[in-house]
């Protein structure tokens, strides 16, 4: 059994996006409303199966017995992507979810299954599992410091080597965003950056079975760990290698060794310290 | 029968950094790092030269031993081959086509 399923869904609703279909749940009506109007060019027929996404609308109080819903959240499949106390937060990482389905067949950019964090202007890509880890209430990203990018994926420019914005490409319904942005009041805050123009990452940082909690390694290691996780790898071949050769011949190259949740975050935040 | 001449296959991907190559396999969709010695060889893998020659051309930069240098080169081609770097199917015990 789905281990979500005991949280309320009260609305599903299926799109094809890239060639794949995916259903998208809520525990907003209103929210589910207002996406399927953003998503009105996408959406097809009711299928059998689970959802991709879950989307847990913070509800602020206790219905029924319930306890209230405090945070936002999204899930791709069981795997937590986002949990914040800001909406706005949860919209731009949903709105990257869905773009993601179309990163295998677009030329410009590289797009990776991978996450960007920051800490005290330090900036480093790492394996996508960071995601996870700073979206579990273990707390752990408040104690370290270390903030998320609110996308999940990372996008390269392929002539630079440089990180840049993800350029939406889903046809959407026009001034449905807005709609949907609308069905929880903005807070003016944030919890995780926006990428706003094109930078250099200081750090690129693998997981790995390293004797030390964090180690420098080759760079063409790492260059070989990040091109497996491309999503346009096979269309774009030897430009992934040399734009994300481009990015880490600029930066340092770390493994983080497996281990717990809070030694890993502690590794990378050492790492990000000491860049 | 002629003598074998290496040669790294014209479709892979690749890239140097550091003087380690990264090697994209289109066919697999596999993703390899060679380290420093494997990097010296694969560049070598050009289909003009044997593998006795590739030793001595690296013994002779490095100033080592070519019996010593043959036999790690062939270890590291057998690597090759076994990923499917190279074109053509080989036999290396003895350094010629099978």
């Amino acid at each position: 059994m789905d281990k979500l399923d005991h949280l309320g869904w009260v609305v599903q609703n299926f799109y094809e996006l890239g060639g794949t279909k995916l259903g998208i749940r809520s525990t907003s009506q209103t929210f589910g409303a207002a996406l399927d109007e953003v998503l009105s060019e996408y959406r097809v027929p009711p299928e059998e199966g689970r959802a991709y996404y879950s989307v847990i609308v913070a509800d602020g109080a206790g219905k029924n017995g319930r306890r209230s819903r405090k945070f936002h959240m999204l899930y791709r499949g069981t795997q937590a992507v986002v949990r914040t106390l800001h909406f706005d937060t949860l919209l731009k990482a949903l709105y990257a979810e869905l773009e993601h389905h179309l990163f295998r067949e677009r030329e410009d950019a590289i797009f990776a299954d991978a996450a960007l964090v920051s800490l005290n202007g330090t900036t480093a890509v790492v394996p996508v599992q960071f995601l996870t880890y700073f979206s579990t209430p273990s707390g752990a990203s408040k104690r370290t410091g270390i903030t998320l990018a609110a996308e999940p994926f990372v996008a390269v420019e392929p002539g630079s080597g440089l990180v840049v914005p993800i350029r939406p490409r889903l046809r959407l319904s026009e001034g449905a965003w807005h709609t949907l942005a609308a069905v929880v009041p903005a807070d003016g805050g944030g919890d995780r950056f926006s990428l706003e123009r094109p930078t250099a990452v200081d750090l690129v940082c693998t997981i790995g079975p390293a004797e030390e909690p964090v180690s420098l390694v080759p760079r063409g290691y790492v260059l070989s760990r990040l091109a497996m996780q491309v999503f346009n790898l096979p269309l774009l071949g030897q430009t992934v290698l040399e734009g994300i050769g481009q990015m880490v011949e600029g930066a340092r190259c770390y493994e983080i060794r497996n281990g717990t949740v809070k030694e890993m975050v502690q590794s990378l935040a050492t790492a990000l310290r000491t860049a | 029968m002629a003598t074998w001449k290496p040669k790294v296959r014209e479709d892979l991907a690749v890239t140097i950094l550091q003087d380690e190559a990264v090697v994209y396999d289109t066919e697999t969709s596999d993703v390899h790092h060679l380290n420093l010695a494997a990097t010296i060889v694969f560049r070598l893998c050009d289909g003009t030269l044997s593998v006795r020659e590739m030793a001595a051309e690296i013994a002779d930069a490095y100033g080592v031993s070519a019996k010593e240098v043959e036999r790690q080169v062939r270890a590291l081609l057998r690597e090759f081959t076994d990923v499917r770097l190279l074109d053509g199917r080989v036999a290396l015990s003895g350094g010629k086509r099978a």
